[in-house]
């Protein structure tokens, strides 16, 4: 970006002291649930604080004891809960990724009669709160006996998903309509032009649908509330209010053990693949 | 260009087109059904013709719910927008370590909102030895300040659970990056050219032209400002009073705690009437007030 | 890389290897119904956790090592009420169900469990309770609920507090009156009027918002008529009794004091710090205080909760309540459910769980070792109110839930000081309560069910 104005070092460096000192901050601001969290779940309950007296807040020392404490509750599975998670995300991904980027080729490369109708009424869809289907699709997966397995939280995703299309579709707006001319003059029809042209080109945004959904899933909170009965389903959402609700018997620090366990898998997902992440946000974002 | 026939196009999204009758208009249309009667799920649906909508014109707590979450879809929106706004333009300087700033600012959206609202619930602990909220309020003004009881009244409660959202405004941040990044840089030479100042070229020649991604923020912002739930849920349990009392956390009230399916239903009803009407309102608005470039 | 026929053949022999162990995995763990010896396995879904879970595991394994034919299954829930119907609802609920009294009116009216009539072959009948506790599960003459551990609430007092104010720790106040003479002797109250120490105070805990009224004479609820009395003058005077607290020493000293009403590590730290020199509280008591401050570092006394002079002499008043056990509907082996539920109410093993929750029998006798070696020195005081007439509980209503609602929104109103007497709250709860009763009704008339103060 130029300079516009002239201007001497001086005040350029006290510009950019301020700039960084107000970027440190927001960093800061930003990150501060997480130290807190972290700070909490490693700290000790000093056991011999008079009771009453921030009993809760001293912190004698640090411990990873908590992270323990937590995986080997006996009340609570939390490895259980994991892998049942990882087993929803995956399937929900896999299906995420596979369906969404067939309807999106549908609403971008292929040139068919209704496809604006189709295209705004899908949008529309996104503006359908959840409590309203909430109940109906209770009764009907209740028809179908798939209340008490992981069936309700998957299988919608292997019919696209709104955000999902829009993305992805938008994504292939912006690859050039010359490879697919080439193409067509190749003799390719639709199916071969999807596999070895568009897909291939679209890596990068398949990948955003994919983390996206596998977040999505991740902190899904109502949905298996609604779900699933049995415990041993539960997800680490599940689990992590499971564990909240033992009512006035929870310390924080254990609590807070708990939520870094659950938070700690995305977190991490995310730093690794962020520049993907934010540059599939944008995407969607501006061409909307 | 060779036109596709309908049957193509139609194969094409078929998953969705399939998804989209089982899973969209197939359970809205039982949702209205569902608003005409009487349904504890235990038993069978009796049907009770307009029973629930009567009752949700008399209904006090709907206002209540209703005002609430209006207030906070509005001030959300509005604190979110100027927020994401800001430290779209601060992320858009030139810096060092450029990345690690977005993904900072990116990260707290990452969570998931239990873990969220665990944590800012204690965070918000009056006890400025527990509570980091009041920790810092008592830290920054050299302990002359104590910090509120932020679950005591619905003014504070009400506060907390904004302060909370604007923790997320992380993806509408990196749209407005986006959208600022692609405002023309000539634009901005000539406006400095004519001798406008910074501030005059943020509100003349910028906002103008991000204005359709404040459109697009905004839609989104109202569709997920009208189903808060989880949050407050943890955090409030809706109280003091029912001033932390939001639309989903009634029906959802209404549907498992209450047993009355029926009257949930109607509820969703209403609340997906309410988000339709008002993103066609906005766009409206947008006609006049957004400009397309090059549209 | 180029794709070639191969690579997709490849790829969909491995898809479809994957889709089969997904297929599994998709749909998650399956319910074990037999167990490997050949028994009946039965899922009990408890909402206790720690000790109290540890008790009702002692009377499982009893139950599970004496006969061979059925297997329990003790499982925690959080949530367990709503868990519950959601998985009736969907017609996969549990074997063996606890809940709470409160929850009973509307599971048993919409037909969500099975009427526990088994049981009178077991020898149980509603002679076998005290005489509180059997209204509580038996409707029309025929038991729907087993109870698993009751619970009255009584007034818990620290007697070292009591000696150092020069009260008797022997005689706590039998009366309102005495009893807020003796709140303002153990109140400390700093130069600023800070609350250093508080006699009492209504909302620590704030578990029972229900039962104040119930100490005056008051009732939320007539059964006879059907009507909300949640206005009565009995109500509104204890209710404004509730309200004279923050009225007394300030709405912004008693924030101060008692920060956040969210779950503090220990609900009970006011009152075993000595911050808080008495409390409203249950049975369960000296549990807390042994895991908290050690066993034996507690002096505490306890009596039935003090009552208007006029009310003095009659048998104690006290708010009660009980954990329940069911049988949900569509259980798949409700006969091994109900051998199971009766198991656990022969004295010996009730005794044995409600002695590790250090909670009073529900049983019309308990044994001498019982009262003797109870970890609840005042566990007397607590079966005394089980076999009162005085006793009452949440009113037998399937609105209870939003009546309940209803009822706090009101509180918080005049805990809030919004209004200068509890009459205007109570009344504006009033018209909400018979609202919900009004819908109640009519839900009972669509299904032809009879109000209940007709005789069938």
């Amino acid at each position: 970006m130029n300079q516009v104005h002239e201007s001497n070092s001086a005040r350029t460096t006290g510009f950019r002291v301020l700039l960084y000192s107000i970027l440190g901050m927001v960093a800061l601001t930003a990150f501060l649930p997480i130290i807190y969290m972290v700070g909490f779940s490693t700290g000790v309950a000093d056991p011999t604080a008079p009771f009453g007296q921030g009993g809760a807040g001293e912190t004698v020392g640090r411990t990873i004891e908590n992270y323990q404490a937590v995986l080997t509750d006996e009340n609570t599975d939390m490895p259980l809960y994991l892998r049942n998670t990882l087993i929803i995300a995956i399937l929900g991904v896999g299906g995420t990724v596979i369906s969404s980027a067939f309807v999106a080729y549908g609403f971008s490369r292929v040139r068919w009669r209704g496809r604006g109708v189709a295209f705004m009424t899908m949008l529309a869809t996104m503006m359908i709160p959840f409590p309203v289907v909430m109940v109906p699709l209770f009764v009907m997966f209740r028809e179908v006996g798939w209340i008490g397995t992981f069936a309700p939280l998957w299988v919608p995703a292997w019919f696209g998903n709104a955000f999902s299309i829009f993305l992805l579709r938008q994504f292939f707006m912006t690859i050039p309509r010359e490879l697919d001319d080439a193409a067509r003059i190749d003799g390719c029809g639709h199916l071969r032009n999807f596999f070895y042209i568009i897909l291939p080109l679209s890596k990068p945004a398949l990948l955003v649908v994919a983390l996206l959904h596998f977040m999505f899933v991740w902190n899904d909170f109502l949905g298996p509330l609604v779900f699933l009965t049995h415990r041993d389903q539960f997800t680490l959402a599940l689990g992590l209010q499971l564990y909240l609700s033992k009512l006035g018997q929870t310390p924080w620090n254990l609590l807070m053990a708990a939520t870094a366990i659950m938070t700690a898998p995305v977190l991490l997902l995310f730093f690794i693949a962020q520049r993907t992440f934010v540059e599939g946000i944008s995407t969607a974002g501006t061409k909307g | 260009m060779k036109h596709d026939s309908l049957g193509t196009g139609l194969l094409w999204i078929g998953p969705w087109l399939l998804g989209f009758g089982i899973f969209t208009v197939l359970p809205v249309s039982l949702a209205i059904y569902y608003g005409f009667t009487d349904y504890t799920l235990l038993e069978s649906p009796i049907p009770v013709g307009t029973q629930n909508y009567e009752r949700m014109l008399n209904d006090e707590i709907l206002g209540t719910v209703l005002w609430n979450t209006a207030i906070f879809g509005v001030l959300s929106i509005v604190f979110g927008s100027i927020l994401s706004i800001a430290l779209a333009a601060l992320l858009s300087k030139p810096a060092r370590f450029q990345s690690f700033w977005r993904a900072a600012v990116f990260a707290p959206s990452v969570l998931p909102l239990v873990a969220i609202a665990v944590i800012f619930k204690l965070g918000y602990d009056p006890d400025p030895e527990v509570g980091l909220a009041n920790q810092m309020i008592d830290w920054f003004t050299f302990g002359a300040f104590q910090g509120p009881n932020w679950f005591g009244s619905g003014f504070w409660a009400m506060t907390a659970l904004l302060l909370m959202s604007l923790w997320s405004v992380g993806p509408a941040v990196v749209i407005y990056l986006a959208g600022l990044r692609d405002v023309p840089k000539q634009l901005h030479e000539a406006a400095s050219i004519d001798g406008v100042g910074p501030v005059g070229r943020f509100f003349h020649v910028v906002l103008p032209m991000i204005s359709p991604v404040i459109l697009f923020n905004v839609i989104i912002g109202v569709i997920n400002a009208a189903q808060v739930f989880a949050v407050p849920l943890i955090m409030t349990g809706g109280g003091p009073e029912r001033s932390t009392y939001f639309h989903s956390m009634y029906v959802y009230d209404q549907a498992f705690k209450f047993g009355d399916m029926g009257y949930a239903s109607a509820l969703g009803v209403l609340q997906f009437a309410i988000i339709l009407t008002l993103t066609g309102l906005i766009l409206l608005a947008g006609r006049k007030l957004v400009y397309y470039r090059g549209a | 890389m180029t794709i070639d026929a191969k690579t997709i053949t490849r790829r969909t022999a491995l898809g479809l290897l994957a889709a089969g162990a997904g297929g599994y995995a998709a749909f998650g763990p399956e319910r074990r119904r037999l167990q490997s010896g050949g028994r009946v396995v039965l899922d009990y879904w408890e909402k206790w956790t720690g000790h109290e879970a540890a008790a009702m595991k002692v009377v499982v394994d009893r139950f599970n090592e004496s006969q061979g034919r059925i297997f329990v299954n003790y499982l925690t829930m959080g949530g367990i009420d709503q868990k519950a119907k959601v998985a009736i609802a969907a017609g996969d609920p549990p074997d063996v169900l606890g809940l709470w009294n409160r929850n009973l009116p509307f599971f048993s009216q919409c037909g969500a469990i099975m009427p526990l009539d088994q049981l009178k072959d077991y020898g149980i009948t509603e002679a076998s309770y005290a005489k509180a506790v059997g209204p509580l599960v038996f409707r029309g003459g025929r038991q729907l609920a087993a109870p698993s551990t009751p619970s009255s609430i009584a007034l818990y007092y620290n007697r070292k507090i009591f000696e150092e104010v020069g009260l008797d720790p022997d005689s706590p106040p039998r009366t309102i009156e005495e009893f807020d003479v003796a709140i303002d002797r153990l109140t400390i109250l700093d130069p600023d009027g800070n609350v250093e120490r508080a006699g009492f105070l209504p909302t620590d805990p704030g578990w029972w918002s229900w039962c104040w009224g119930g100490f005056f004479g008051g009732h939320l609820y007539d059964e006879k008529t059907g009507l909300a009395t949640v206005d009565s003058p009995q109500n509104i005077a204890g209710y404004d009794w509730y309200q004279s607290f923050p009225k007394r020493w300030g709405l912004d000293k008693l924030r101060r004091f008692q920060g956040a009403p969210i779950d503090n590590p220990s609900p009970y730290r006011n009152f075993f710090s000595g911050r808080l020199a008495t409390t409203i509280q249950g049975p369960w008591l000296p549990m807390f205080m042994d895991q908290e401050l050690g066993p034996g570092n507690f002096d505490y006394g306890a009596c039935p909760f003090p009552v208007p002079a006029a009310l003095a002499d009659q048998p104690p008043y006290g708010p009660i309540e009980a954990d329940i056990l069911v049988v949900p509907a569509g259980a798949k082996n409700p006969d091994a459910s109900m051998e199971f539920i009766a198991f656990t109410q022969r004295p010996e093993n009730m005794e044995t769980l409600c002695t590790g929750h250090a909670k009073p029998s529900p049983l019309s006798n308990s044994s001498e070792s019982f009262v003797r070696n109870h970890p609840n020195r005042a566990v007397a005081v607590h079966e005394e109110i089980l076999q009162s007439p005085n006793a009452y509980t949440t009113p037998w209503i399937t609105g209870w839930a939003e009546f309940g609602m209803a009822l706090g929104a009101g509180l918080d109103q005049i805990w809030n000081l919004k209004s200068p007497s509890a009459a205007a709250p109570l009344a504006e709860v009033q018209l909400e309560a018979s609202e919900i009763l009004q819908r109640e009704a009519d839900r009972r008339h669509r299904r032809g069910q009879p109000d209940p103060w007709e005789k069938a």
